[in-house]
């Protein structure tokens, strides 16, 4: 089933929490909505299915107004944060419960339930741990419990809020290419919420990502990842420096260093924000055409397949750069070496794209 | 058990404490327990049943089993619905009614009375009216049962707030989104997880609501056989003389009473057990 976000607004009092937010999301597809704390995403989970209402804007489950529709009748499958198993109910009685409150003429058979249980059950692979109390799961089992549960009443839509959020590192990620799995298995509409941008990147199609109640970005992993559209993006997916710089007769400036880039040089005299990955930088001992800045080292993280050096620049502005294995050991550099940093790729935006993302 | 020596008191300081702590529980609390036992059967074991069976002894009790036959259930549903009210929803006059709430533990029981004898009484707000459809309320026994929910009315609701806050209402919206109606997903999920603060809620009520001396004292009329409930009888004996017939249905009230502790704490017990599985 598809769902159509149309021009959403939620206020919770003063606080503007959902500002006029347009979202599409295609039948079958499984969305991450990713955001900071407080960015609106888990609101918006909320309002798709019925628990949270919008002050105005509509939703269309495939091409149907659901803004008037009760929560049981948008058949939607929700996965809380904190799971919310029943605790008083073993793991199976917990999967039954959305087919047994089912009005008697719905509502399937003894067998029926118990079959439906058990291949949930498979599914998720927990079957020997039917009659355990959810205070007797460990936290992923009890994850797919919450999951096998949402989708005993064959949801059209699987809203799940923080998936992974309580768990682990380790089960994190094994859980993670799980749901990927099984979602290529069922192929139920799907929306995540995730503030964690790995998790984003890794299991969705696409990726939708949110800051102060709007949707700054929506795109593939890919696209949001290599093409961030703007400035909060770039700071949000994955580690970035920020040069403050300024562009003169169209030519961009970095302190007195003119530096090259790929945006056009329309732009008036200004205020520019270069960024720049630390794995788009390179070290060198001595000064290079391309070099911006010197920098002295004072840290260095020599754990992993790339190498993380933490510099101070001659701005006195801390850089984070990420070197090859092999090209440290062919710099030979350590603490304190005075060296030079030259980007091969960067990202320029002016006055106009920026604000203060201080999270 | 091991002592830290930078933590704990010095022996002596410790050993005084203990004895003070038990010294006054002796005085105040043991003592005077057994005495009502004491003097119940100071004339012997016959005596004392004797005293019990008289017709308006029975007549108290009964009563009073139909004061908390009405007052607990009543209280049970509103306790329910106000604490479910506070705990899940955000409305103006919140903090007021979480107060009003408190008005009874606050309120001296004497005035509690005082306020229905007020406002029901011949002289009272609503007296014409009553007087002119012929309802007796005030030295009555619908009076006796009215002050008695207003002064036990906070004991459950008190007890269940606290409850329905910290649970949170995640369970609940995890069964309606999977179908169920608003009177399942009580019944099912929000029942099973507050049963044993309504459990000890109720037992604090009916502790309270047999043992109601002032304000129901203030509304009864102290009609023998009519509008005493136990405690009243006990009064009503005691101010006779009769003591060893005063402390025989006190000590009625004190078995209550302890009955009562003794299955608090069997709750508390099983609660905290079902609480670690």
């Amino acid at each position: 089933m598809s769902i159509e976000i149309k021009n959403i607004q939620k206020h919770f009092g003063q606080f503007h929490a959902i500002k006029g937010l347009n979202l599409s999301i295609k039948s079958g597809e499984l969305v991450a909505l990713l955001g900071p704390s407080g960015c609106g995403k888990t609101t918006l989970l909320r309002i798709i299915s019925g628990l949270e209402y919008a002050d105005s804007g509509s939703i269309l489950f495939s091409g149907e107004d659901a803004i008037n529709k009760n929560i049981s009748e948008r058949k939607v499958g929700f996965v809380f944060q904190h799971y919310a198993l029943f605790k008083h109910m073993t793991v199976f009685e917990n999967i039954a419960f959305g087919l047994k409150v089912r009005p008697r003429k719905l509502r399937p058979s003894k067998e029926e339930i118990k079959e439906k249980v058990y291949s949930l059950l498979k599914l998720v692979k927990l079957e020997l741990l039917h009659d355990r109390f959810p205070s007797q799961l460990s936290g992923g089992q009890r994850q797919r419990v919450a999951l096998a549960r949402a989708l005993a009443v064959e949801p059209q839509v699987l809203l799940l809020d923080e998936p992974f959020g309580a768990l682990d590192a380790q089960v994190r990620k094994e859980l993670r290419r799980w749901l990927r799995r099984l979602h290529d298995e069922i192929h139920v509409t799907s929306v995540f919420v995730t503030h964690d941008q790995e998790e984003a990147l890794e299991v969705a199609d696409r990726v939708v990502v949110m800051n102060q109640g709007q949707i700054e970005q929506v795109g593939t992993p890919e696209e949001v990842y290599t093409n961030p559209a703007t400035p909060f993006v770039y700071n949000f997916l994955g580690n970035v420096n920020l040069f403050h710089g300024r562009v003169e007769n169209g030519k961009l400036f970095l302190g007195d260093k003119e530096i090259k880039h790929s945006a056009d040089s329309k732009t008036a005299d200004n205020k520019a924000y270069i960024y720049i990955r630390p794995y788009h930088f390179d070290i060198h001992l001595s000064h290079q055409a391309d070099t911006i800045s010197s920098a002295i080292i004072e840290h260095i993280s020599p754990a992993g397949s790339n190498i993380r050096v933490e510099l101070i620049d001659e701005f006195k502005q801390p850089v984070l750069v990420e070197i090859p294995m092999e090209r440290y050991k062919e710099l030979g550099i350590k603490k304190s070496d005075k060296v030079f940093i030259s980007p091969r790729q960067t990202k320029v935006f002016f006055d106009g794209d920026y604000q203060d993302y201080s999270i | 058990m091991k002592r830290n020596i930078n933590t704990n008191e010095t022996p002596f300081v410790r050993y005084t404490l203990i004895t003070i702590a038990l010294s006054f529980i002796f005085i105040v609390l043991i003592v005077p327990l057994f005495s009502v036992f004491y003097y119940a059967l100071d004339k012997g074991y016959d005596t004392y049943i004797a005293s019990i069976r008289d017709e308006e002894a029975l007549s108290a009790i009964r009563l009073t089993f139909l004061t908390v036959l009405f007052t607990v259930p009543l209280n049970l549903i509103f306790g329910v619905a106000a604490s479910w009210v506070i705990a899940r929803f955000e409305f103006t006059g919140k903090s007021l009614l979480t107060s009003l709430i408190d008005i009874p533990f606050s309120v001296s029981p004497i005035i509690s009375g005082m306020i229905y004898v007020l406002l029901f009484g011949a002289q009272g707000f609503f007296g014409e009216f009553l007087a002119s459809h012929d309802i007796k309320i005030i030295f009555a026994v619908p009076g006796i049962i009215i002050v008695t929910i207003f002064v036990t009315f906070p004991f459950i609701a008190r007890e269940l707030i606290p409850i329905m806050q910290s649970i949170g209402s995640e369970e609940e919206e995890a069964a309606l989104i999977l179908g169920a109606s608003g009177w399942q997903t009580f019944w099912n999920v929000t029942l099973p997880n507050i049963k044993w603060g309504i459990i000890y809620g109720i037992i604090l009520c009916n502790a309270r609501a047999m043992g109601e001396f002032g304000a129901v004292s203030v509304v009864s009329g102290h009609i023998r056989g009519l509008t005493n409930t136990i405690p009243l009888h006990v009064e009503i004996l005691y101010n006779e003389y009769n003591y060893v017939g005063a402390f025989a249905v006190a000590s009625l009230l004190t078995l209550a009473a302890l009955a009562t502790l003794v299955i608090k704490e069997i709750v508390n017990y099983l609660s905290h057990k079902a609480g670690k599985e």
